[in-house]
């Protein structure tokens, strides 16, 4: 379709304008110097102005970095995947088998609720109960399941997803709460009526018609999760670290900036590309069914 | 004739306060068009659901065919419904709306495809097999929802208002197809409708609900002709309702009315002093002058004439205040010139016949 050329609106402009200059002079402009800093060498102690890939090369070359990449991609995708076997069961029972409008209220809450305490105390909760003097410890030496506290709960990469999946999991109920909201009555009963049982109707009328809330909630919590620094500072331990961890170290002792910029840089491209591939499969989705 | 549906003393309560369908007794025969007709609130779609197996009864049972069914779920019931608002799947072609109820059946696949076509022909939609319902009109929705409840060839086909959503000329049309369509297929239809006119064009027989109750079963014939109540009388077609006396039982039945007296046929029941009703339908009303040597003589003030196309609507008020219609069809030479103008008083004539009794709890 063709654009249509809008005459000036100088109101518009005058209302546009705040967050206007907001978002240049903190997103726009900080963005810009990130990306110039990509490009730049490190000459210790400091670093001096170039136009070379150096750092990008670097990004590919070193297991350090490449490694720190797929990991956080792998512990992205297991929170992603953690999080929707748990929401959408629960999501899924919330809108279909909870009658009662108050009970079904009072169960969204309870997992919206939590999105309202501090984050940072959210994940330290999760180094009180795993930790070697922690509370799951001290019941299983109590019931007698074991004979010592074990520390194989805390700081690994099973901490993280374990935290990450308890923090990041509204983000993931709440668009499939709302795209199952959203399936007709009728269909399930349709269904129902031309013979098909309930995990039939489940499967082939209600799954298809919410992957646009499957779709939105994954988008999310991977995103989220793949930017994350503070589940690895409190609960990741040494092979628990994500790439932002390694991006503030290029900042602080690592002090290399180019580095980190680079890094910074590629993170973005990566959380953009994905939001993008997302944004498309919705529009297919929309179209295919109207 | 063999009875495939029998629902015995079927009642459903919602809410442990609303009685939605109350004590219902109703025996279907096999292959019959059968409608239940009422205003929203009376329980023929609860019962209708009930059927289907979208709700179970609070007491009574239903049976299919012989076989007892009250509680069975909907997957394994041998009925199929069209839904009001059809209830495609929206991420499905028509075809494989089509095909979503075979495909749980063990048919292989040419099979499936080959009921699926000829159920789509039969709907006169094969050309539109391939697209997707929101690239479809309201009417061919309509014959997909058909095409994929009928393609199971269940022995009863429910319809929950299956006409309300499309336009004047295409439902007449759909009425008078759905009918072609019984015929064809045979097995039996149970149809919701609020719409008198539905009902009367399409059905074998008629079952009025009113609150949760039959109010009335039989044939259209049997409904306009000799409706059971002024409910029934009023729902199913017009008529004019009087409030009166009897005033006398010998050589017919005297009813009179505020200056007003009718003479009614025999009929038993009904003594001298009883408070009773008095039904006309207003196509059976005869224009004649004032002296005019008639049964009964009804006069009236006319207050609105209303052009309806093939038809004269005279609404008019009797002396002692009720709204009284007259219809009077028009003739070839089309004149409505010897029709009284708004304002201007009129004589009916009402034949013996044409008066509808009925006592006053009959409500």
């Amino acid at each position: 379709m063709k654009e249509r050329k809008l005459p000036v609106n100088y109101l518009g402009l005058a209302v546009l304008s705040a967050p206007l200059v907001w978002a240049i002079v903190f997103m726009f402009v900080p963005y810009m110097i990130i990306l110039t800093y990509s490009f730049w060498i490190k000459k210790y102690p400091t670093f001096e102005p170039a136009f070379q890939f150096g750092n990008y090369v670097q990004i590919f070359a070193d297991p350090q970095y490449y490694q720190v990449l797929l990991r956080t991609m792998r512990i992205a995708l297991l929170v992603t995947f953690f999080s929707l076997l748990i929401a959408y069961p629960f999501a899924y029972y919330l809108v279909f088998k909870v009658r009662s409008a108050r009970v079904r209220l009072f169960l969204y809450m309870a997992v919206i609720l939590p999105l309202w305490v501090s984050y940072l105390l959210r994940a330290y909760t999760w180094k009180t109960i795993l930790g070697s003097q922690g509370v799951l410890n001290s019941f299983l030496v109590w019931s007698g399941l074991l004979s010592a506290p074990t520390d194989v709960l805390l700081y690994n990469q099973f901490s993280m997803v374990l935290t990450l999946t308890y923090i990041f999991i509204p983000f993931m109920v709440m668009p499939i709460y709302t795209s199952l909201e959203k399936i007709p009555r009728n269909l399930v009963e349709a269904a129902s009526d031309l013979g098909v049982p309930p995990l039939g109707v489940l499967t082939k009328v209600i799954w298809p018609l919410s992957l646009p809330g499957v779709l939105a909630g994954a988008t999310i919590t991977f995103c989220l999760t793949f930017g994350d620094f503070i589940a690895p500072i409190l609960v990741g331990g040494p092979d628990g670290s994500m790439i932002s961890n390694v991006i503030t170290s290029q900042y602080g002792t690592a002090l290399n900036w180019p580095l980190g910029s680079a890094l910074a840089i590629l993170m973005l491209v990566i959380v953009l590309a994905i939001i993008e591939l997302s944004d498309r499969l919705q529009k297919a989705e929309r179209i295919a069914t109207g | 004739m063999k009875s495939i549906i029998e629902i015995d003393g079927v009642s459903r309560t919602f809410g442990g306060k609303v009685v939605a369908v109350d004590n219902v007794q109703l025996h279907v025969a096999e292959g019959e068009f059968v409608t239940l007709l009422g205003p929203s609130g009376c329980g023929k779609t609860t019962l209708l659901r009930m059927l289907a197996g979208f709700e179970m009864p609070d007491s009574g049972s239903v049976r299919l065919d012989g076989k007892d069914v009250t509680f069975l779920p909907p997957y394994r019931r041998d009925v199929n419904m069209v839904f009001q608002d059809y209830a495609l799947f929206p991420h499905l072609t028509a075809a494989k709306n089509v095909a979503f109820g075979l495909e749980r059946q063990k048919l292989d696949r040419a099979e499936i495809g080959k009921r699926v076509e000829s159920a789509l022909q039969l709907v006169g939609l094969s050309a539109m097999a391939d697209r997707m319902p929101h690239q479809l009109s309201g009417g061919q929705r309509q014959r997909v929802a058909l095409a994929r409840a009928i393609v199971r060839r269940p022995r009863v086909l429910l319809l929950d208002e299956p006409l309300s959503a499309l336009d004047a000329n295409l439902r007449e049309a759909m009425q008078v197809e759905l009918k072609h369509l019984h015929n064809k297929l045979g097995i039996t239809f149970i149809m919701v409708t609020h719409d008198q006119t539905e009902a009367l064009v399409m059905s074998d027989r008629i079952v009025v609900m009113h609150r949760g109750r039959i109010a009335q079963a039989g044939t259209p014939s049997d409904l306009y002709d000799r409706p059971a109540s002024t409910y029934v009388a009023s729902f199913v077609g017009t008529s004019n309702i009087v409030e009166g006396t009897i005033v006398s039982v010998a050589d017919g039945i005297a009813f009179e009315r505020q200056g007003l007296r009718l003479r009614c046929l025999p009929l038993p029941g009904f003594s001298p002093g009883q408070r009773a009703l008095a039904a006309i339908r207003p196509e059976r009303l005869r224009i004649v002058t004032a002296g005019a040597k008639e049964a009964n003589v009804i006069a009236c003030t006319v207050e609105e004439r209303l052009f309806h196309g093939n038809s004269v609507r005279l609404r008019c008020r009797l002396a002692s205040g009720e709204v009284f219609l007259c219809d009077r069809q028009l003739n070839a030479s089309r004149d409505l010139g010897d029709l009284p103008d708004a304002g201007q008083p009129v004589h009916f004539a009402a034949d013996p016949d044409s008066i509808a009794l009925f006592r006053e709890d009959s409500r």
